[in-house]
């Protein structure tokens, strides 16, 4: 036995010897080592009580004992065993007869790491091939076949669905392309070829002919050992996205003629806002190289006045996604800046999402310099008529104002010198001639009723109360004119006051308050009105209140056509002159309520 | 007798007020003058009862005469004569005339004058304050 016992230590494989009674005889360095083992503690132990308990197992002892009594030997048996500690333990046991038959060698590995990598790499694979048949990726794995040092064919080793699906072969493995496809183009096979030689994966976008004409996207890397040359190739037909590419990239070309054609400025930027092309047009006007107008370098050709309001609204259209539209003035390449109206709009995916923005400046100086100067002269002479309407206003009040003087200093004194005469006379003829008495009477009466109506006129024309400061007077004095001549009452506060030492301002609101008295005398249809005054910081204000018929304010307002009826386009337009203004609050059936606003401290536009 | 001074700038009416009032038999103009400078220069000499003031003077105006007057002669007795029915009344009674009288009218006048040296103050029938 001593032989065998010798033999064992020089095995790597670790092994023990048993004698006929399962106890051990003897055991190599092997096996303590890779059992943890002390070879003292094993000699002379019973096998299956060894302290780490892995040898403890049904199986173990039906091997040694059943079935090496019928087969004298057993190769490499797989023994399972559940160790509590370390978990499942995988023994592969090898065993024999030894010493004429009452000894026992066993060779025993541990192989339960080895399963456990094995299971690992069979579970990967499974992963793998599951990944491998349900990519939509074309894979295949081929041996270029060559000819001297010149590839000239492939054999398919191995394909995936996907490779079917996409190439339209069926079949293939075991196949060469020449086969399948006799005319394939030639580059195919220089490329793998270069593949397989050198072992440099190769990226690359080529189309197949004779594979439908389709374009393929395809990475191919060398696998296994250099001299059998094989290659794996995984592919995607990319054959519509180059359509749709081919189509984006006429489409482009087609624009951009367009775009070089017409007179506009044009441009594009990304979805953040930063330009990547411009037409030659833009160059041309302004002078920029692309690389100075990329990105935001359109900035520094905007008229520093409109540069901060432009880029604010430019920013905001690329936050918003909004479409802008804006003038500003572009400096051309000479300095000088003209007018531009620009337009951007976002272009947008079928998702919506923004893939850049395109924007275009038209030439609008012409325009505009047409426009502003009808602007100022439609300003210039609503100036004219408003200076004129305001001017009209004094020009009636002086003419009262002379009316009136004459009247007063000459034809009403004499017919006060007249009746006073005409008096006398009568008293010195009463006593002799009674007829000539009544005959004068009668004209004394007349002449009265001349002074009486020169007096009313005097008074209408010019009302005496309106030469002084308070506004309040004058509007009382009104409130009784108008009772007597049209019957309207006027409730106005008699503590009610507005002093305007402003002659013309005065002149100017007292009017304005009486035109629009007389419209509620001629429109509103009530006998009574309600005239309020008051002031606030800014303002002088009267109130002119009636509960009648009421009109469509916004018909008067909106319009300047047809309201010269009401006095209202007049007194809005002689208001507006000196920074003040008339609000209309008016329904028809609900009354009106006229408010008029004259600035306290008032700047009267143009010349007076 | 009441001594009566006008002061009127239109001579129409100076001579019509002397020929009315001088019918009266108690009524005497003692003097006129056509602008307000004047007569405060001769109303010292003249010593009227009433001085009877057109509101409607050129440069100095009826009432600033009376409020001179007021100042000056407090117990001398003024009149506004006006062709303005109203407007300047509560003006003049401020400024201290004793009557405001209504032109166009003379038959009240003689009655205006003897009411407010009396006194009393007038004012013509038709004028509102």
């Amino acid at each position: 036995m001593s032989g065998v016992e010798s033999f064992i230590e020089f095995l790597h494989i670790p092994s023990l010897v048993l004698t006929d009674e399962m106890h051990i005889r003897s055991v190599n360095e092997a096996f303590c080592s890779q059992f943890q083992l002390a070879r003292n503690d094993c000699l002379g132990q019973r096998f299956n009580d060894l302290e780490n308990g892995l040898w403890d197992s049904p199986e173990l002892h039906h091997l040694l004992e059943e079935r090496l009594e019928d087969e004298n030997a057993v190769h490499d048996c797989e023994i399972r065993q559940a160790i509590d500690q370390t978990g499942e333990r995988i023994l592969l046991i090898s065993a024999c007869r030894v010493g004429d038959g009452r000894h026992t060698l066993i060779m025993a590995q541990d192989i339960t790491q080895q399963r456990q990598y094995e299971e690992l790499l069979r579970e990967r694979e499974s992963r793998y091939r599951s990944l491998f048949e349900t990519i939509d990726e074309g894979f295949c794995v081929f041996e270029v076949l060559f000819e001297g040092e010149k590839p000239i064919d492939y054999r398919f080793l191995e394909t995936n669905p996907g490779f079917d699906k996409l190439t339209g072969l069926h079949g293939a493995v075991g196949k060469c392309i020449r086969e399948l496809r006799p005319q394939h183009e030639e580059h195919w096979f220089q490329i793998y070829g270069q593949v397989a030689v050198t072992g440099k994966p190769l990226r690359f976008t080529q189309q197949a002919k004779h594979l439908g004409g389709r374009w393929y996207d395809v990475y191919a890397f060398r696998i296994g050992p250099a001299e059998q040359r094989q290659v794996a190739v995984l592919f995607d037909d990319i054959t519509e996205k180059k359509k749709a590419q081919e189509i984006l990239r006429e489409s482009e070309e087609r624009f951009r003629a367009v775009a070089e054609l017409v007179p506009d400025l044009l441009w594009r930027s990304d979805p953040d806002g930063k330009s990547t092309w411009y037409n030659q047009r833009w160059m041309e006007y302004t002078g920029q190289t692309r690389v100075q107008a990329a990105g935001y370098g359109w900035i520094d050709v905007i008229h520093p006045d409109d540069r901060s309001r432009s880029l604010d609204n430019y920013e905001r259209a690329v936050r918003t996604g909004q479409p802008l539209q804006q003038e500003h003035r572009i400096r051309r390449h000479d300095g000088v800046y003209r007018w531009f109206l620009v337009r951007a709009e976002p272009v947008r995916d079928v998702e919506g999402k923004i893939l850049h923005w395109f924007g275009a400046a038209t030439d609008v100086h012409e325009q505009r310099a047409a426009v502003e100067s009808l602007e100022w002269r439609v300003e210039k002479r609503t100036r004219q008529v408003r200076r004129l309407a305001y001017r009209l206003t004094m020009a009636e009040h002086k003419e009262r104002q002379r009316i009136t003087r004459v009247l007063h200093d000459n034809l009403q004194q004499l017919l006060y010198g007249v009746e006073m005469r005409l008096r006398m006379v009568s008293q010195s003829l009463l006593a002799t001639q009674d007829k000539m008495s009544g005959l004068l009477d009668e004209t004394n009466r007349w002449v009265r009723e001349a002074i009486l109506t020169t007096r009313n006129l005097t008074t209408d024309l010019c009302p005496p109360a309106l030469e002084k400061d308070e506004l309040g007077d004058a509007l009382r004095w009104l409130k009784r004119q108008m009772k007597e001549l049209h019957g309207l009452e006027i409730d106005i506060d008699k503590q009610s006051c507005l002093s305007i030492q402003d002659n013309e301002l005065r002149i100017l609101l007292f009017h304005s308050v009486r035109e629009l008295l007389f419209n509620v005398v001629k429109h509103a249809g009530v006998n009574r009105a309600t005239v309020r005054l008051e002031e606030d910081e800014k303002y002088s204000i009267i109130h002119v209140i009636d509960d009648g018929c009421g009109f469509n304010a916004a018909e008067v307002t909106g319009g300047e056509e047809d309201v010269s009826g009401f006095g209202l386009f007049s007194i809005r337009e002689r208001l507006r002159l000196i920074g003040g203004y008339v609000e209309i609050h008016s329904t028809p059936g609900y009354g009106t309520h006229i408010q008029i606003r004259a600035p306290r401290d008032r700047a009267v536009q143009g010349t007076r | 007798m009441i001594r009566i001074f006008v002061v009127d700038d239109h001579p129409i009416i100076r001579k019509a007020l002397r020929s009315l009032l001088e019918n009266e038999s108690d009524i005497h103009i003692c003097g006129e003058a056509a602008t307000a400078q004047e007569a405060l220069e001769s109303l010292p000499q003249a010593n009227p009862d009433l001085v009877l003031v057109d509101i409607s003077l050129p440069e100095l105006g009826g009432i600033e005469l009376v409020r001179i007057l007021r100042i000056r002669n407090p117990g001398l007795p003024a009149a506004i004569l006006s062709g303005h029915r109203d407007g300047f009344v509560k003006q003049a009674l401020d400024a201290g005339a004793n009557g405001y009288i209504l032109k166009g009218n003379s038959d009240d006048l003689p009655e205006a004058i003897r009411q407010i040296v009396k006194g009393k103050q007038y004012l013509s029938p038709e004028i509102s304050v």
